[in-house]
């Protein structure tokens, strides 16, 4: 996992709660980080998992809310923070439809090394559409809270209707959203 | 809270340092590529230099260039190149060293020894040498001021032998390496191709020439001798027939004379007959008288001598055509003798009279004081023949052939000039091509003026022709006179 996104989780939760918690989460975990990450390097996976179940448990809500808040508030923290130019889009629909074509593959080019997620939107109309991911780290509702603060972004009502999920079906690689914006 | 902002300041400084070292990492990794870049900047720029250069010598053999201006552009192209200041070439003719014009920043260049120019020529592989250890002291006064201190000698090879030594002067901060010469080397060889080629195209050209020259020259001999051949047969032909004709001539001829004789006896006879046929009265002289005035004897007896007269007149001319037969035919095997013109006109009409005179009124304006012809008589004859028979065949109506000879300073002149249709623009110019006819196919071989025209140059003289459409034509042949 890139350390601009524990970056974000930082922020999050200095915002969101203290540094104090911050301060308790990383001491409550053994990370081989010590818990101080760099925007541009790579850490293990396993330690965003850690903290996040941490935070979850000191915020006293479930992992998928807490992922679902922490993806839209990531949303606008990699728009202000990330080295990554992402053009002004108007609205999620043409964000998503570039975001493999050109923002992961920026990624890739800034990050030889860097693992990113599969996100593939199929327009059904210019206002829905079906949303597929796929990623081992499984960050399903990091990516729903992502679409929601990119509609947020671009004053859009969305609707997301997870309709597979790799958390409850043994066999799915991929989670699938019924999306409608308004 | 104190703590808590150490913990998060003792956090960011291990970021921080981390950072840095991504940083540092990063900045390594640009400047290397920055320096790749840089690099495969100056390959490509080597590159095209190079293939700009090659391009270069290639596109001297798409144009028409002769081979000195081949190897001065080679040379121009070279000195570029490998951004020399001067260059000059070499180059061996049947053997001779030749050096050809510095081009570059001077004109003027003192050639090195001529047992190294020796070497040089003999040598397989050339490189790049010091002037100071090639040691001429002439051209080292000249290059030193401007810098020089190495030459590059490229050889150019045709057909396997170095026949041109390019030398390129360098000066000594030029950026020059092994690959570049390999490059002017490669030029070179394309050099040495293109001139083996021009030269052999011109060999080719040459050669295309001669055999064209030859090919005319067969063409021409081989129409003479097939018309040889046909006049060879037909003049053996006329011979035999002469030769047949000759003996019944003979016999016919004396019989004729003995019959003129007999004749005369029998007038004087006949005479004496009918004045006894007068004066005697008996049956038999009655009789007599009776003959003579149911058959008229003494007028028979006229008629026969004018009969007999005319017959040997007759046989006389028959004579005289049948001589002239066999002097045609015997022309091939005349000497080259003296021969009067007027005379071989008039045996050559009474040849072709025949031929001529239901269609054709005949003027001759011959001058009685022109000089003797050297020549075949006979071979002229059958030119003046051809002539005559051509301008029969040239007149569609009744008209008229004039015939006219006249010396002018030592040459003998004889004018055939007929009325008839003319001769084209068109057809003038191909009038004396063996095998051009007008006629129709099997009346003529096209070989008549043509052979005409080989007799008259053999004989030292021309064809000149005047011709006007509907007006007629004038053939005009000039001869020398015989010594």
């Amino acid at each position: 996992m890139q350390g601009i996104i524990f970056n974000a989780l930082e922020e999050f939760v200095l915002e969101n709660a203290s540094m104090e918690v911050w301060n308790n989460i990383l001491d409550e975990n053994e990370l081989a980080s010590g818990g101080s990450y760099t925007s541009g390097q790579s850490y293990d996976d396993n330690e965003i998992d850690a903290l996040a179940s941490t935070l979850c448990k000191k915020l006293d809500v479930t992992l998928a809310t807490g992922l679902g808040l922490f993806g839209e508030f990531l949303f606008e923290f990699l728009l202000t923070r990330s080295a990554i130019e992402i053009r002004d889009y108007k609205t999620v629909q043409e964000l998503l439809s570039e975001l493999e074509s050109v923002i992961h593959r920026d990624v890739k080019r800034i990050h030889p090394g860097a693992y990113t997620p599969l996100f593939e939107y199929v327009p059904s109309t210019s206002f829905a559409g079906i949303l597929t991911y796929r990623s081992k780290r499984k960050l399903c509702m990091v990516a729903e809270g992502l679409v929601k603060g990119a509609a947020k972004h671009y004053q859009q009502e969305v609707k997301l209707d997870h309709t597979q999920c790799m958390h409850n079906m043994a066999d799915a690689d991929e989670c699938v959203w019924e999306v409608e914006f308004s | 809270m104190s703590d808590a902002y150490k913990k998060a300041y003792e956090r960011e400084k291990i970021s921080r340092q981390s950072a840095e070292i991504l940083l540092d990492e990063k900045t390594r990794e640009v400047q290397a590529n920055i320096d790749m870049i840089q690099q495969q900047f100056n390959d490509l720029r080597q590159q095209k230099k190079e293939s700009d250069y090659l391009l270069s010598v290639a596109r001297l053999s798409q144009n028409d260039l002769g081979l000195a201006s081949i190897i001065k552009q080679y040379l121009l192209s070279t000195i570029g190149f490998l951004e020399a200041k001067v260059g000059r070439y070499t180059y061996l003719k049947d053997s001779v060293l030749v050096i050809g014009k510095a081009l570059g920043v001077i004109g003027d260049l003192p050639k090195f020894s001529d047992a190294f120019y020796k070497t040089l020529y003999q040598q397989e592989n050339r490189s790049t040498l010091k002037l100071s250890d090639i040691g001429c002291e002439e051209v080292n006064l000249v290059m030193d001021p401007l810098d020089i201190d190495r030459v590059a000698f490229i050889p150019i090879k045709c057909f396997g032998k170095t026949s041109t030594v390019c030398e390129i002067f360098l000066p000594k901060n030029t950026k020059f390496n092994a690959e570049m010469l390999e490059q002017c080397l490669v030029a070179g060889y394309q050099i040495g191709g293109m001139v083996e080629k021009s030269l052999n195209s011109k060999k080719l050209e040459m050669s295309y020439q001669e055999i064209k020259a030859s090919n005319e020259t067969i063409k021409k001999t081989q129409n003479q001798l097939v018309q040889s051949e046909k006049m060879a047969s037909l003049g053996q032909l006329a011979a035999g027939v002469a030769h047949e004709i000759n003996n019944p001539i003979g016999f016919v001829m004396s019989n004729v004379g003995t019959l003129k004789e007999y004749s005369e006896v029998l007038e004087g006879y006949v005479k004496l007959a009918n004045s006894l046929s007068e004066s005697i009265d008996s049956e038999d002289a009655r009789a007599l008288k009776e003959i003579d005035d149911d058959e008229d004897v003494a007028v028979m007896v006229n008629d026969i001598k004018s009969i007999v007269s005319d017959c040997s007149d007759g046989l006389k001319r028959v004579k005289d055509i049948v001589a002239n037969l066999k002097s045609f035919a015997r022309s091939d095997e005349e000497k080259n003798e003296p021969f009067n013109l007027n005379e071989c006109i008039e045996k050559t009409l009474k040849v072709v009279w025949n031929e001529l005179k239901y269609n054709v009124t005949l003027n001759r304006h011959f001058d009685n004081k022109i000089a003797l012809v050297k020549g075949h008589e006979g071979q002229v004859g059958q030119v003046i023949m051809n002539m005559l028979v051509n301008a029969g065949q040239a007149m569609e109506s009744p008209g008229e052939i004039t015939l006219s000879t006249s010396q002018k300073n030592e040459w003998v002149i004889l004018s055939i000039r007929d009325t008839g249709k003319g001769i084209s623009k068109e057809v003038m110019d191909k009038i004396f091509d063996p095998f051009f006819t007008t006629k129709e196919v099997n009346e003529g071989t096209g070989l008549g003026l043509s052979i005409s025209y080989g007799i008259i140059e053999k004989h030292g003289g021309n064809i000149q022709v005047n011709s006007k459409e509907s007006e007629g034509t004038e053939f005009i042949i000039t001869l020398p006179q015989s010594v």
